[in-house]
């Protein structure tokens, strides 16, 4: 006759445990923001950086031009979500110091000067307005008749940043001039991308 | 009689036996009342072991180090900080410039590089949109620099801080750190072309 033991029944139960998916309780729904991973703004969030930068845009729904025979510097603020950075704190880091996970930011551009390019830098502001961290530069290349994506940083498609205090982030960009007889330069828009591969 | 002899030898040795079975549980009921007690002192051992532990750990970062903001600074007899969150953000920075310095001198210096870039900040500084600003001293070693510069008031630091991210050698990664006493200065950590600053 067999004898049954009591860990004997214990191990069904505990293979029955590793069959359970480990993170069957945190996969958000479908529709849930924890799902967000990039947000889209329109070009139309840059601003000029002074009154004679002011006198060299336009908008419209493609985003900010630069219609004048100079370059055009503008301001643009990515405005930042809380599900996208506070949320989900890197966790080799923990809250202190506040790291957040990898980011892209890709700004999608018309590049009509033939040796001029667009170009931007981005930075993470304190509250107080300064500069905390910078990052550059993000450059077009050529002029072709389609639209082009800048990607932070120097075409290495695996640098990624990370915001430090989750502020505000403003990328500082120079549109070159408008060429005689062609369309303007302009800024389309931005897409801010929470990088959930390694390399982003 | 001789056939009882069986029966009452075996009636003896059950009654032995059970006595001695008695007897155990007797003795193991005895000792469990000095088991719990050994557990319990061995419990309050550990305890004051820990404890001690945690009298001789250095003191956490957070009351080791100062608040780089004034608004951070405790109120007299306090030790809760007047505004924590500002606190959190004076360390958070006090935090990120040490790595910077450990990464800084970790390495050893590039005398060359620096006096080259020494002198290609000289003459970026002596550009209109960098009045009220000095060099005050440049470090660099394989990766990064360190690059002091000293303001006349805190506006031509804000106007510093607003231009420097888009002018070489600042077109990389880099960290911002203002010191808070008078004269204002800054001390800008730039990552060398082609590398990053410093991770946790």
């Amino acid at each position: 006759m067999t004898t049954r033991k009591w860990w004997m029944a214990a191990v069904p139960t505990l293979a029955g445990l590793a069959l359970i998916p480990s993170d069957a309780n945190s996969t958000p729904a479908p529709g849930d923001p924890a799902n967000i991973s990039y947000m889209t703004f329109s070009g139309t969030i840059c601003h000029p950086k002074n009154s004679t930068h002011a006198a060299r845009i336009s908008y419209s729904m493609e985003g900010v031009a630069n219609d004048s025979t100079s370059s055009a510097e503008v301001w643009c603020t990515i405005p930042l979500n809380d599900r996208l950075i506070d949320d989900k704190v890197d966790p080799a880091v923990g809250l202190n110091p506040y790291r957040s996970p990898p980011l892209m930011l890709y700004a999608y551009a018309f590049d009509r000067h033939s040796s001029q390019n667009i170009s931007c830098t981005l930075l993470e502001m304190e509250n107080d307005a300064q500069p905390f961290w910078s990052w550059g530069s993000w450059r077009s290349s050529g002029s072709p008749s389609s639209f082009q994506s800048l990607k932070l940083s120097n075409g290495d498609p695996s640098i990624e940043f990370h915001l430090r205090t989750a502020t505000s982030l403003v990328a500082q960009c120079t549109i070159p001039p408008k060429v005689s007889g062609s369309t303007p330069s302009q800024l389309i828009s931005f897409q801010l991308r929470l990088c959930t591969t390694n390399p982003c | 009689m001789k056939r009882w002899l069986p029966w009452i030898g075996g009636l003896v040795l059950l009654a032995a036996l059970g006595g001695y079975w008695l007897r155990g549980r007797l003795s193991a009921r005895a000792t469990e009342p000095k088991l719990e007690g050994d557990v319990a002192r061995l419990r309050a051992e550990v305890r004051a072991l820990r404890k001690g532990l945690a009298l001789q750990r250095p003191e956490p970062p957070q009351y080791r180090l100062a608040p780089a903001a004034p608004e951070a600074v405790a109120s007299a007899g306090s030790e809760e900080p007047a505004d924590p969150d500002a606190f959190r953000r004076g360390l958070h920075r006090e935090l990120i410039k040490d790595d910077m310095e450990v990464a800084l001198n970790a390495q050893t210096l590039d005398e060359r590089f620096g006096a080259a870039l020494e002198a290609q900040l000289e003459q970026l500084y002596s550009h209109p949109e960098f009045e009220g600003t000095r060099l005050e001293s440049v470090e660099c070693s394989p990766t990064l620099c360190r690059i002091a510069s000293q303001h006349d008031s805190i506006d031509a630091r804000r106007s510093f801080g607003a231009q420097a991210a888009q002018h070489a050698p600042f077109d990389t990664e880099v960290f911002y750190w203002y010191g808070q006493g008078e004269p204002p200065t800054t001390t800008l950590y730039v990552a060398r072309s082609g590398e990053s600053l410093p991770r946790p």
